[in-house]
């Protein structure tokens, strides 16, 4: 039996303030086998307080940990704008890059990090968890097995708060930055794509503004989008991202619907259980019937697997992107989702967002 | 009062038997009969088990009614207040327009016409003559969907800035019908049509403003007999409201949803509800309503608002005017499919 090969240096940069790197990239690196977190990195003093709560090393100087010849991985984590140069300066010095979504802020960048991966020696991804999660695993199983036949559609709503981002200091909030439709679409995009095997190839989107609410919370562009994704010859996505309610205990989170030809999954809103109703009753060890009132063919799906904590589970989709990744490293062999896919996803929400209003697009033909 | 039918079209694929409707949304205040029934094969692929003459002679002797083979004389007849025109929608246009012209009133199934010019002359007709139209169409009549809208009038949810519509036909392909090339050319297009017209005059409804473009979608995800006859089983409309944002799906599902009549979901800019599970629920809140369809119950209902419409000038559940911009929309949406493109409505 070969010895395991040693764990990849990992140093995290923007870790210096809670954020998604402190809540989610640190804990999940620490359970990764195939990683070994070294060093964190911010501009701010923080980072060396974070930095020690977990026994690793920090800087303020991020030329310092590229340097750094036990790190091999950089997570870039900070702020989306910022995205191109600190990933440009960490391929420069030869490290493979975990950049977090969205890729970028800008098609102009987004063009720049293409260029840049495909010059480079060292590796770039895009760290998408969402496909790692137990549900979104869940679902993905049920269509392996073939349970609701041959996909045809994805739906994914979001419904929510009118304002999703609570910094008014956001440049998220200028309209030609997409809101949250750019910040936060990338994940529930590449779950679609995750389903259908397929990046998107078409998107026409149609957005509305609610103007209820003070300027620097509601922010200037729209909080209310429909976009209808075609995801390869085969399926089509609808994405409802809406963010112009208050929550007056409405449920909130996120709607999917999954139809095949022969059946349809759906997990409701606020829900984490997936219900499959089918065109004729089936055994299946993932399967346990929902004993419907209608006498119909409904099941409730078992969950893959079991967390004994929400943010344990979330975590666990973190460090397996993070493995996937590691592993790209070492063997050379990309992994879903591939770069240029992530890429495409990304242009298709820039472009909506910041393009002609309504205009149906076809990522990867003006980029 | 009583009330002459005229009946043209006699099992016609898609067509619902409204003339029976009719007759069973009368009461002690109103009766009606069948008074005359023309049935031919130029009318539109149909269902009719025998010769469609034949079945139109047996439908007409049923009722004791007249039977004409010619649908002018049914048209023309004096005794007919109210002609049913039960026809393919490529042959709708010049029944509906010559009953209009002779001051009849006209109830027909969805969608109006087959072009949206002869729409707008139907509609011009209807303008111009006694008779009032009824297009039978959308579910906003539907308890739950008309309680929504009461609570949208009553300015509960502010000002409509998104609505989407779900509606699915279920169970796969009606018993005994096969998707022909010869129904296809008398539709405008298969369910973006048959299942859309419901879907999208609700939708309408609930927004409360004109449609002003279209993105649509339209596929064939089930059926082999669909593709055959060049007719989708699924189509997908992403519609601009200026201001406000809409979103169809439909589709002829081969499974069954319990208890989803329909799904729909309104926000607006003071408050959001959705019917699911046969519930709407209303926030802020959360005010809830239950409600089993009784669809017979909810057709006469709006067979007896038909015939009020006639008798004071009101509004039947569904005007003509909806017909036209309903046609509209389905035009824009067969162009927007053929562009891949949005396309404006109207």
């Amino acid at each position: 039996m070969s010895p395991s090969p040693s764990p990849i240096g990992v140093g995290i940069l923007g870790a210096g303030r809670p954020n998604i790197a402190t809540s989610s990239q640190i804990p999940a690196c620490l359970r990764a086998p195939s990683v070994r977190l070294v060093c964190l990195c911010d501009r701010l003093e923080s980072v060396h307080e974070i930095a020690r709560s977990h026994g690793v090393r920090s800087t303020t100087d991020y030329a310092a940990m590229l340097a750094d010849p036990e790190i091999e991985m950089v997570q870039v984590a900070t702020p989306d704008w910022c995205h191109l140069d600190h990933t440009r300066q960490a391929l420069a010095a030869g490290k493979h890059v975990l950049l977090q979504k969205p890729v970028c802020t800008s098609l102009a960048d987004l063009h720049a990090i293409e260029e840049l991966a495909a010059a480079a020696g060292p590796r770039l991804k895009i760290l998408l968890n969402n496909r790692h999660t137990v549900l979104v695993r869940t679902l993905r199983s049920v269509l392996e097995a073939g349970l609701i036949g041959e996909l045809r559609h994805v739906c994914i709503q979001y419904r929510g708060h009118r304002y999703p981002i609570d910094d008014p200091a956001s440049p998220y909030l200028k309209a030609e930055l997409g809101g949250v439709w750019v910040h936060n679409g990338l994940h529930w995009l590449d779950e679609a794509c995750f389903y259908a095997d397929s990046p998107p190839s078409t998107v026409q989107v149609n957005a509305a503004r609610h103007d209820c609410g003070p300027d620097r919370l509601l922010g200037g562009g729209p909080n209310y989008w429909s976009g209808v994704f075609r995801l390869g010859p085969a399926v089509t996505f609808h994405f409802e991202y809406n963010t112009m309610l208050l929550a007056g205990g409405l449920p909130g989170g996120m709607q999917r619907t999954l139809i095949g030809t022969e059946g349809e999954l759906r997990v409701d809103y606020g829900s984490e259980r997936v219900r499959l109703f089918r065109t004729t009753p089936l055994d299946s060890p993932l399967l346990e019937a929902a004993e419907d009132e209608s006498g119909l063919p409904v099941y409730w799906v078992k969950p893959v697997e079991t967390f004994p904590s929400p943010m344990d589970a979330a975590t666990d989709s973190f460090r397996r992107a993070i493995e996937d990744f590691a592993a790209e490293i070492r063997d050379g062999q990309e992994r879903p989702p591939f770069l240029v896919d992530s890429c495409r996803s990304m242009e298709c929400l820039l472009r909506s967002a910041q393009g002609t209003p309504g205009e149906c697009l076809e990522p990867g033909v003006q980029l | 009062m009583t009330y002459g039918i005229g009946v043209v079209g006699v099992w016609v694929w898609g067509c619902h038997s409204l003339e029976q409707m009719l007759l069973s949304a009368c009461g002690d205040e109103r009766q009606a009969r069948i008074v005359a029934v023309s049935a031919d094969d130029a009318y539109g692929a149909n269902n009719c088990a025998e010769p469609t003459v034949e079945a139109g002679i047996k439908y007409a002797a049923k009722f004791g009614a007249r039977f004409e083979p010619d649908w002018r004389a049914v048209v023309h007849d004096p005794e007919v207040n109210i002609v049913s025109a039960m026809v393919c929608p490529r042959k709708k246009a010049e029944i509906i327009l010559a009953a209009l012209r002779a001051g009849k009133h006209v109830v027909t199934d969805k969608p109006l016409a087959f072009t949206v010019a002869e729409a707008e002359e139907i509609l011009a007709a209807e303008q111009a003559s006694a008779g009032t139209g009824f297009m039978l169409c959308g579910y906003h009549p539907r308890p739950l969907t008309a309680h929504l809208l009461e609570v949208i009038a009553a300015g509960r949810l502010g000002e409509i800035k998104a609505a989407s519509v779900r509606l699915h036909f279920m169970g796969g392909i009606y018993p005994g019908f096969v998707p022909t090339k010869q129904w296809r050319s008398e539709i405008p297009s298969g369910e973006m049509t048959t299942i859309g017209s419901h879907a999208l005059v609700t939708l309408c409804r609930l927004v409360g403003k004109p449609a002003r473009s279209v993105y649509a979608v339209a596929r064939n995800c089930f059926y082999d007999a669909y593709r055959e006859a060049g007719a989708e089983d699924w189509a997908e409309l992403n519609l601009d409201f200026g201001g406000a944002a809409g979103h169809v799906l439909v589709a002829r599902l081969p499974y069954r949803l319990p208890r989803e009549d329909i799904r729909i979901e309104v926000t607006g800019t003071h408050g959001y509800a959705e019917i699911a599970d046969n519930r709407l629920t209303i926030w802020p809140g959360p005010e809830t309503m239950d409600c089993t369809i009784d669809g017979f119950a909810f057709s006469r209902e709006q067979f007896r608002q038909f015939y009020a419409a006639i008798e004071t000038g009101g509004e039947p559940p569904t005007t003509f005017a909806e017909g036209l911009h309903l046609q509209r929309i389905l035009a824009a949406g067969l162009e927007s499919i053929r562009q891949d493109r949005p396309q404006p409505v109207g």
